[in-house]
């Protein structure tokens, strides 16, 4: 099949798309209509392997919202590789199916859209399917929150979205912040001692909580916390070596962002129930 | 020659039954067939198709025939994609002794006519050679009926792919182009060009001045088109009648002749439209009229000789006494 499309029409969707991704990836090697995976049955159009950490598929297709992507979704997230996916339509596709469109980007899913005369344009961009996050899981996970945290946790989503191990990063330091202040609260109740509160050195203010008396009915809850710092707070710094070292780091990022988020509502819940009832 | 024709000509030349072979294919072995009229898949039709293979599998096998190590479709170019997109290792597909080009082009124009309506240059873009490869064999030109019989096209049909033959390569070019583009961004369609034909055609034949100029004037409409001068494919429509009015209308030449220069210029912004309201469309209106009028007076005649005046209904009294003072008015008496 030489067009690696369904219809006759994804020829041109499909060369204009492939000049886009050589001139942003610099000519990464490009595979059409190719296996991506033998456990797949899905050929996309296009593939480029980025590097190690990132495989691209983009369908050339005349809706925006291909059908194939529904029906794989659960088999690409099987795949042990990061792999972000576009959709690849005409901008008069774009223009006419709004509705999909949403849906598409609600689903992680990136777009491009092809002009008449072959101009490409990215409407928005994919993460790893791995690693999104639903715009709609997110909205629920922060209900609750009072506005300020909401803000620097929603600022951190939108940085997740460009780039997950970075808005894993903003999400831990959001979370160190309420830490902090939870414990700048416990000092002035002389429950800690000034030393135990200082920016930077979380793991020691949580190691002091959890030898305070007045910390005893919330030990889960600063446990969790120590789990969660030791665990996640360097996830943006580890290289991964392989495509699967990749795409372990890409699904850890979307579990450290979605438990960090629980782990800030559980830790103020904790220290409220103990009596820090400031500005946390 | 129909498919029975084809079999019935094989079983006379050759005694040995038909070998034909149930096997299961790769996708990658497998190649178009190279006479396959049929271009252009739709976006919704190929999802659907791919839908249910995706569910049921491939309930009926493909058909190719094997040559110098390929296997080449004859019937099954959709669910072949379908396989290839959903990354299938095999396909059914029954192995058919390779046909000769014309049973092979037919072959391709009645398994697909019987099933759904092709794009018209899909039809076309083979029916040339079926033409070339029957006087070849025949030492004559099939005419309209025989091209039907051997294609299952209808003469409407066939006639509207004869059009679309015409049109000089450079333009066949284009539209090939167009039809290659993703629906939604498709402006010139095979219709275009079909009534595009058809109305310069008309022109040409009243007004043969046209002839030598005539890709010139095709590049202006198509140009006009594309930047909505002409607004609907129809219009072409109205430009044949702008032409037949030359005959059959009370038109002054010169000036439909000098609208038409108009129309034909790429530097007046004017379309086939406002050529119409100038030139021909009060004289068919009153064309039609006259008929009406016609129709009317012999109504009435029929009326008075039946004498059944007393039946007119009362509403049709009062136009009629209204029409009868307008007209008094019109024709000053």
């Amino acid at each position: 099949m030489a067009s690696g499309g369904l219809s006759s029409g994804t020829d041109f969707l499909r060369n204009s798309a492939a000049a886009y991704f050589n001139q942003v990836y610099q000519h990464p090697p490009m595979q059409v209509a190719a296996e991506v995976d033998p456990s797949l049955s899905w050929k996309p159009s296009i593939q480029l392997r980025v590097n190690d950490h990132l495989v691209v598929l983009a369908e050339a297709s005349e809706t925006p919202y291909p059908i194939i992507f529904r029906l794989r979704r659960t088999d690409v997230l099987q795949l042990q590789m990061p792999i972000s996916i576009y959709c690849v339509c005409p901008e008069e596709a774009y223009l006419e199916e709004q509705a999909e469109v949403k849906e598409l980007r609600a689903h992680g899913y990136g777009l491009l859209t092809v002009a008449a005369n072959g101009t490409v344009q990215n409407r928005f961009s994919s993460i790893p399917i791995v690693q999104q996050i639903p715009d709609a899981e997110f909205r629920q996970e922060i209900t609750g929150l009072p506005p300020k945290i909401k803000r620097s946790v929603s600022e951190a989503f939108d940085l997740y979205n460009h780039n997950s191990p970075a808005g894993v990063s903003n999400i831990t330091e959001v979370f160190e912040g309420v830490i902090l202040k939870a414990a700048r609260e416990a000092v002035k109740k002389t429950w800690l001692k000034a030393k135990d509160a200082k920016p930077g050195a979380t793991a020691a203010t949580l190691a002091a909580m959890s030898l305070a008396p007045q910390f005893a009915n919330c030990a889960a809850a600063i446990g969790g916390a120590q789990a969660y710092v030791s665990r996640y707070r360097n996830t943006a710094h580890h290289f991964p070596k392989n495509k699967k070292q990749a795409h372990r780091k890409y699904r850890d990022c979307r579990n450290a962002f979605v438990n960090g988020i629980k782990e800030v509502q559980d830790f103020r819940t904790a220290m409220k129930n103990v009596g820090l009832t400031g500005n946390i | 020659m129909t498919i029975r024709t084809i079999a019935n000509r094989q079983k006379a030349t050759d005694s040995r039954p038909m070998a034909q072979k149930l096997r299961l294919i790769a996708p990658e072995d497998i190649r178009p067939n190279p006479e396959n009229p049929r271009l252009v898949f739709r976006q919704e039709e190929m999802e659907s198709l791919m839908l249910s293979i995706d569910k049921h599998g491939v309930q009926v096998p493909i058909t190719v025939y094997e040559h110098e190590g390929a296997y080449y479709l004859l019937d099954g170019e959709r669910r072949w994609r379908c396989v290839s997109k959903l990354n299938h290792k095999f396909i059914p597909a029954i192995i058919q002794e390779k046909p000769s080009e014309l049973d092979n082009l037919v072959l391709m124009y009645n398994i697909h006519a019987l099933r759904e309506q092709w794009d018209y240059y899909t039809i076309a873009s083979k029916l040339q050679r079926i033409i070339d490869l029957f006087r070849l064999n025949n030492d004559y030109e099939p005419n309209e009926i025989e091209l039907s019989e051997l294609t299952g096209l209808t003469r409407g049909a066939i006639r509207r792919c004869q059009l679309l033959l015409g049109l000089p390569e450079r333009f066949k070019k284009m539209l090939l182009e167009e039809l290659e583009k993703p629906k939604s961004q498709q402006r010139l369609s095979e219709d275009f060009f079909i009534e595009m034909e058809k109305s310069l055609r008309a022109v040409v034949r009243r007004v043969p001045e046209y002839a030598e100029r005539i890709d010139e004037i095709r590049d202006v409409l198509i140009s006009k088109f594309e930047n909505n001068l002409i607004s609907a494919v129809t219009d072409f429509r109205q430009l044949s009648k702008i032409g037949t009015g030359l005959d059959t209308l009370d038109v002054a030449r010169g000036a439909t002749i000098n609208v038409l220069d108009r129309v034909f210029d790429a530097n007046q912004q004017v379309g086939i439209r406002e050529a119409y309201t100038e030139t021909v469309e009060f004289e068919y209106v009153e064309k039609r009229v006259t008929k009406y009028a016609f129709d009317l007076d012999r109504f009435v005649l029929g009326v008075i000789e039946d004498d059944r005046r007393q039946e007119l209904d009362t509403y049709l009294v009062e136009r009629l006494e209204h029409l009868y003072n307008t007209l008094s008015n019109l024709l000053g008496k």
